[in-house]
């Protein structure tokens, strides 16, 4: 049913949850995942109201702070990566606002199932921003699978309450 | 960006300007007279249309032309491109957001604290000081949190910082040297003991609650010195991850703030005076713009605060690369083992995050004491310039010069010197020294008749000269910083702000509140007087 999953992680709680969920369905359908970071776009604009030094430090501190969330994200994917051992995992980062580049990588990608993480009710060692999960099923290209805070329940469960919904 | 489409943003927003100046110098000249004008009048504007014409129609048609321009030939990628022609549009858009507080919200809410007054048992225009700057930065915020900075205008509104770094040079040539020397030397004192002190209590907290250096670098950096500005200079040195950096951010943003809008009226309710309010807003709100903000809501007509707070500002500037060096160095002690090759370079540290503007503000100092600014027999004294030329039009009245005769005969006056000033005064009809005319003044306290005060005073304004080449620096001066402070309140995101968290938190509203109290009673013990 599933060829290609696309798991959208930031390594927080709530994203290890969507990872499990991946590597389960994955195996259920021998499917390849598509792990997803994104830097949030909004980053950029961190230092917003700094104004009084040249732009050489500027460039210094948005070098470091461009190689500091890239070596981030791809701890992140790498730890993924670990975990899934057995399936294909491709990693991707991109910058962007989170939900636009979800859809579009799951566009591009030809994913048929997007997983990504319910919000942390803990402290997320990660950027805040928030996810609109409405705007993300408007004009996400297939089905958005949201892995919550609840206990697991099994992969294939998830899959049959997903199948009745997609008929409905 | 709006690089590569071709956008009649700029030109649409020139053209408002143009039409608007246009409308405006028709109805001076009684032309049409029209609705534009009755809300002036309503609004007591009046005065202002000579400064609203002269800059709409320079911003309008520069803007214009380059709007002419940018619909022609889209902007390209050039460094001139990108630097002069696409923020055209926004920053017209800034200079309308400026006019509209400036001209219309600040009469606005000035007569509707007046009209409210009954009904609440205060003002509430002047105890909040909704002044244009006030205004000017509460439109950006709010703008920025609720519909966004369109693409159009990005560009433009991070002109801010430059308008900012101009409005610091051009305040440059409002000091004396002794105004300068006064400053510097409290301003120096008390930035030492708070920039060390903050420093080593965020330090310590960092120790106490087990954070991770980096991040106890950058926000020790940022609670010390000057806000994000000191954070941004700090985080490539100590190595901060990508989430120390959006902590400590947002928590320097969120304590600015606070700071922001909390000061000014708190000053106000206990009454300090410029300088005191200067050297507290200077010494106790973290970021650098912030200050210039709160200096200019708690007192907008008058530049003294201004000049307190920016003196103080500026040294805690300096102070930057020194901070920076000494976390370097506290850094590289730790990580011994991981890179003992990377030695820290301390010239180039300085050299690299000395803020240049700072230069430009001297160079503009040096220029001014050296009196190019100003006529030749014009002399700063305190917050006026003098010029003691006889001319007619200075002296006083016949029937005022035979009360303050009256008064030297009553024989009040027990101080030889001021008696003697105001003999002088009655000889001359007018005041001819500096040394003069602070003794007329004082002779205000041997009197308690207000008639008699008024003819004092009289006398020392009517010496008072308004050097003509300063004044039209001074209201390009305010333009800047309103125009500036519009720029940066649009970067005052919640989304930055959420960020805060973590322990980080706990210890930035530690570290933000010590210091605004502390510094606020030192301020107030110690500073008194004026400048």
């Amino acid at each position: 049913m599933f060829k290609r999953i696309l798991i959208a992680t930031h390594g927080t709680e709530g994203a290890k949850k969507a990872e499990s969920y991946a590597i389960g369905l994955a195996r259920e359908f021998g499917a390849e995942i598509h792990g997803l970071y994104v830097i949030h776009k909004d980053l950029g604009s961190l230092v917003g109201i700094e104004w009084l030094h040249n732009s050489h430090v500027r460039m210094e501190f948005y070098r470091h702070a461009e190689s500091e969330f890239n070596r981030r994200a791809e701890e992140v994917l790498e730890a993924f990566r670990e975990l899934a051992t057995g399936i294909e995992v491709t990693p991707a980062i991109r910058v962007g606002d989170p939900v636009e580049v979800i859809a579009d990588e799951a566009r591009n990608k030809g994913a048929d199932l997007i997983i990504i993480g319910g919000s942390s009710n803990g402290r997320s060692e990660e950027y805040k921003a928030k996810v609109s999960l409405k705007k993300l099923s408007k004009i996400a290209p297939c089905p958005v699978l949201i892995a919550n805070n609840t206990s697991m329940i099994s992969a294939r469960e998830v899959v049959w309450s997903l199948a009745r919904q997609i008929k409905n | 960006m709006n690089g590569e489409k071709r956008s009649p943003a700029a030109l649409i927003v020139g053209i408002i300007l143009l039409v608007y100046a246009l409308l405006l110098k028709r109805h001076e000249a009684a032309a049409i007279p029209g609705a534009l004008m009755e809300l002036m009048n309503y609004l007591k504007a009046g005065k202002t249309v000579d400064t609203q014409v002269g800059v709409g129609i320079w911003a309008g048609t520069i803007i214009s032309l380059f709007g002419i321009w940018n619909l022609v030939q889209p902007a390209m990628k050039s460094k001139f491109d990108m630097v002069v022609r696409a923020p055209m549009a926004g920053a017209g858009m800034m200079i309308i957001l400026a006019y509209l507080c400036r001209f219309y919200f600040e009469p606005l809410f000035k007569l509707w604290g007046k009209a409210a007054e009954p009904a609440l048992g205060f003002n509430f225009a002047t105890i909040f000081g909704l002044n244009y700057i006030l205004l000017g930065v509460l439109l950006g915020l709010i703008w920025v949190n609720t519909i966004g900075v369109p693409k159009w205008m990005q560009s433009g509104v991070k002109t801010a910082r430059l308008a900012m770094k101009m409005g610091v040079i051009s305040l440059g040539a409002m000091y004396s040297i002794t105004e300068l020397r006064y400053l510097g030397a409290m301003s120096f004192t008390m930035i030492t003991i708070f920039v060390m002190g903050t420093a080593i209590l965020v330090l310590w907290l960092s120790q106490m609650m087990k954070i991770a250096r980096p991040l106890a670098g950058v926000l020790s950096a940022g609670m010390a010195v000057c806000g994000v500005s000191a954070a941004v200079a700090a985080a490539p040195v100590v190595k901060a991850r990508g989430i120390d950096m959006a902590y400590s951010i947002g928590m320097l943003l969120l304590v600015g703030v606070v700071g922001l809008f909390t000061f000014p009226p708190i000053a106000r309710i206990v009454g300090m005076n410029e300088l005191q309010f200067g050297a507290w807003a200077g010494t106790g709100i973290l970021n650098s713009a912030q200050v210039a903000a709160a200096a200019l809501i708690f007192d907008p007509n008058t530049i003294e605060t201004l000049k307190v707070a920016e003196i103080f500002n500026i040294t805690r500037i300096l102070f930057l690369p020194f901070i920076v060096i000494i976390l370097a160095i506290w850094f590289a002690k730790g990580e011994e083992e991981a890179e003992a090759g990377t030695k820290v370079n301390l010239g180039r540290i300085i050299v690299d995050k000395f803020p240049i503007f700072v230069l430009g503000f001297l160079i503009m100092f040096a220029l001014s004491s050296t009196g190019v600014f100003t006529p030749k027999d014009h002399v700063l004294h305190g917050k006026h310039f003098y010029s003691f030329k006889i001319d007619e039009k200075k002296e006083l009245r016949t029937r005022d010069l035979k009360k303050v005769q009256a008064f030297i005969e009553s024989g009040a006056v027990t101080d030889p010197k001021i008696k003697a000033a105001l003999e002088k005064l009655v000889a001359d009809r007018q005041i001819t020294s500096v040394e003069q005319t602070d003794l007329v003044l004082k002779a205000q306290d041997f009197t308690k008749d207000k008639d008699l005060k008024k003819v004092f005073k009289d006398a020392d304004k009517k010496v008072q000269a308004k050097p003509k080449t300063l004044e039209v620096m001074r209201e390009y001066m305010m333009w800047f910083f309103a125009f500036g402070l519009i720029g940066l309140g649009m970067q005052i995101t919640w989304q930055t702000i959420r960020q805060a968290g973590g322990k980080a938190a706990t210890i930035g509203v530690i570290a933000g509140i010590t210091k605004a109290v502390l510094s606020f009673f030192v301020v107030w013990l110690f500073i008194k007087g004026t400048i």
